[in-house]
């Protein structure tokens, strides 16, 4: 799907068309679903929180103003602080049921992480590099995102992502290994 | 050695138009063990099978549903405009009343301690002084004392771990940090009336607070070897290394030029002038006092916040992992780097700030300039901050790496116009009150202590015989006559304010005369780029234009 269709289906949305807010669901669900997923871990919440960008869109459409990005940059950027969001409040979550049982040694997680590359020890391992790394991780080679669009997405310069993307592959490689997990 | 990040992506370019795998890994070179396992690595990546949504069709119809509801155009409410400050003292009454009150005995006032003021003001005060501060007499250099006036042409240094302040007769001051050394060329002025500084500058960091300039001759400027710092009302800093200078604003506009090239910083911008004249495109900065926690080739760390360290930076003797340092650099296309790494003077404390533009907001994090922040129940945030606003973080890295504001303020100049502050000489003391009682019901008593507030009223012809070099290169700049230039500086705009509506008004479909009669109308210029200029631009900067005069 070209941008020019998706702004154009933005258009039509803004304008009241309820069949091209469908249309650009449909387009743009999964991106954001594997985004989401790869965030917060959690098939359920990622449902719900996919759900909740695409409120928030319709919410904003009316005062939706393109400047220069296409509108997976804006759905992405709806995403992001939601997850961010989540984030925050799981940690919350996770200090108090923490403090309610025993610790879990990061040693005792590592044991569990099976030995082979898998969606979920990948979103594990993407849930210890930064912030920036793993957005450019996961919308560069999860969802196969240029890096110009990349770049556009998370508002930094293409020679950014280029290095947050070279980092990232680093310290997942570098995580890997230590978890002996293999890909070759 | 070809950029690794480059070499990486050009791979994955290679690979996304359908190269095989092997032979793009084939291709590489020898030394490439690292490059190859992160190829492989990131097409495992793309090879993974992801989950899928549950119940995506259930959630389509519930979005589809919620867009019958809500997907209706929306005409936007149209904002109320807001008065500006002096209208809406105005619009009362008594605060009409209050305001005359206090004009009559402030203009009267003012006619009292000007008429004793001194004519000419040609010296600057030497205050604060800290460790070895000096000024050169004949051919010696000798030490300056408390008080001591500094007169055209004095030229001044200051040691290690040594500071002063010049205290200009206007109320502008300038902080000279260690390591400095300088001419104060100019300084010359009529009390009530105009001044004019021109520093010289070539060694050191300078820090200048100075009171809004009025008339045409009034001029606050430094000269760097590479470029020049001119403003009519601002608080900015200067700072010469080897073959260098580096302009930074924290409030206010400041224009840097040199014989080729003009760039206007404006509240939180940084820029670098080099020894082939080029200015570097205004840029935010960021500040980072604190541990050197990281050292690589090309990326340091300071208190755990990375930035990129490039063959220009200019780094002090001696630092290492675990100095105590302070870095200036600036946000260049997203990537943060260092233009100096030096040591701490004095007691300064562990600090992390960065500025730019807010980008999103909500309850926990905003992104500001592409930076996500923390927010935290104990953020102070300033009051009223939306998004477009530029802004100052202090900052600090969380346990998790997350960057948690401490506080958030405005960099925006100020809304309210300035005035002129006279201070009084020492010939003049003890305290005048006055009370000013209107009729209606405000009874206002100000109390003057040799320092009161005047709005001067400017009033000379402006175009003198010669013609003023800013007022040429922006001519020169935007293509229009001299004199338009100079139309609005008497019509008391500064320089800066001008190229800045002459941008602006490039960038939308304004004429200059409508972006200054928003400013009339009590716009702040933050304001009127917001609205003219809703995406960031980069600011038209010419490359090698011809110098049109000769600077004196």
């Amino acid at each position: 799907m070209l941008e020019m269709d998706l702004a154009e289906l933005t258009l039509r949305a803004k304008n009241g068309d309820t069949a091209a807010a469908g249309e650009l669901y449909e387009l743009c669900h999964q991106d954001i679903y594997w985004y989401l997923f790869y965030r917060v871990g959690d098939p359920q919440t990622a449902e719900d929180l996919t759900a909740e960008v695409f409120l928030r869109m319709l919410r904003g459409l009316p005062n939706y103003q393109p400047q220069g990005k296409p509108v997976e940059a804006w759905l992405f950027q709806i995403a992001r602080n939601l997850a961010i969001d989540q984030y925050r409040s799981d940690r919350h979550d996770v200090s108090i049921e923490i403090e309610e049982n025993q610790p879990v040694e990061s040693e005792e997680i590592h044991k569990t992480v099976e030995k082979s590359l898998t969606g979920e020890n990948l979103r594990r391992a993407l849930d210890k590099l930064s912030a920036d790394q793993r957005d450019v991780i996961i919308l560069r080679f999860v969802l196969g995102m240029p890096i110009a669009e990349a770049a556009l997405t998370i508002n930094r310069s293409q020679d950014a992502v280029k290095a947050l993307q070279r980092r990232g592959l680093l310290a997942l490689r570098d995580l890997l290994a230590t978890w002996e997990v293999s890909y070759a | 050695m070809r950029d690794p990040d480059e070499l990486l992506q050009q791979s994955f370019e290679a690979i996304e138009s359908g190269k095989p795998l092997e032979d793009v890994l084939h291709e590489l070179p020898e030394d490439s063990k690292e490059l190859v396992e992160l190829i492989r690595l990131a097409s495992v990546v793309r090879a993974l099978p992801h989950p899928q949504m549950a119940d995506a069709l259930g959630q389509k119809e519930r979005i589809l549903s919620a867009a019958r509801q809500t997907t209706i155009p929306v005409a936007r409410a149209a904002k109320p405009v807001k008065m500006p400050w002096y209208q809406r003292i105005f619009a009362a009454p008594a605060g009409r009343w209050a305001i005359g009150a206090i004009a009559v005995a402030i203009v009267a006032l003012a006619v009292v301690l000007l008429l004793g003021s001194p004519k000419n003001v040609q010296a600057a005060t030497a205050m604060n002084l800290s460790g070895q501060v000096e000024i050169l007499s004949g051919s010696k250099w000798v030490p300056l004392a408390e008080g001591d006036l500094v007169y055209s042409d004095d030229r001044l240094r200051t040691g290690p771990d040594s500071s002063a302040t010049l205290v200009f007769y206007e109320g502008s001051r300038t902080v000279i940090s260690p390591d400095a050394d300088l001419t104060l060329s100019v300084v010359n002025g009529t009390a009530g009336n105009a001044i004019q500084v021109v520093f010289d500058q070539t060694a050191g960091t300078t820090n200048h607070s100075v009171v809004p300039l009025r008339g045409k001759d009034s001029t606050f400027q430094v000269h760097t070897n590479t470029g020049d710092a001119s403003v009519r009302g601002t608080s900015f800093e200067v700072s010469v290394f080897d073959g260098t200078s580096r302009f930074e604003v924290d409030k206010g506009m400041v224009l840097v030029s040199n014989d080729q090239n003009v760039v206007l910083l404006t509240a939180g911008q940084a820029s670098t002038s080099a020894e082939d004249l080029t200015i570097s495109d205004p840029a935010f900065e960021f500040r980072l006092v604190g541990n050197v926690t990281a050292v690589g080739e090309t990326e340091w760390a300071v208190s755990g916040v990375t930035f990129k360290v490039t063959p220009q930076t200019v780094i002090a003797a001696g630092v290492e992992l675990g100095s105590f340092v302070v870095v200036k650099g600036r946000n260049i296309d997203g990537v943060r780097t260092a233009d100096s790494i030096s040591y701490v003077n004095g007691n300064q404390k562990p600090r992390l700030t960065f500025t730019g533009t807010v980008e999103t907001i909500s309850d926990s994090v905003w992104v500001i300039s592409g930076q996500t922040v923390v927010i935290m129940p104990e953020t102070t945030i300033q009051a009223g901050l939306e998004v477009g606003d530029v802004v100052e973080v202090r900052f600090y890295i969380s346990n998790n790496g997350d960057w948690v504001a401490e506080e958030i303020e405005l960099l925006e100049e100020d809304e309210v116009q300035p005035t002129k502050t006279v201070t009084v000489t020492p010939t003049i003391t003890g305290t005048v009150t006055v009370t000013a009682t209107a009729t209606a019901t405000a009874t206002v008593t100000p109390t003057v202590t040799g320092t009161i507030e005047v709005t001067p009223t400017d009033e000379t012809a402006c175009v003198g015989a010669d013609p003023q070099p800013t007022g040429m290169k922006l001519a020169q700049l935007y293509g229009v006559p001299y004199e338009e230039i100079m139309g609005w500086f008497c019509k008391h705009y500064g320089f800066g304010e001008i190229d800045l509506a002459y941008t602006l008004a490039r960038a939308s479909d304004k004429t200059v005369a409508e972006v200054f009669a928003m400013r009339e109308a009590g716009m702040g210029w933050g304001n009127i780029k917001k609205e003219l200029e809703p995406i960031p631009t980069p600011r038209f900067k010419p490359t090698h234009k011809a110098k049109p005069t000769k600077k004196s």
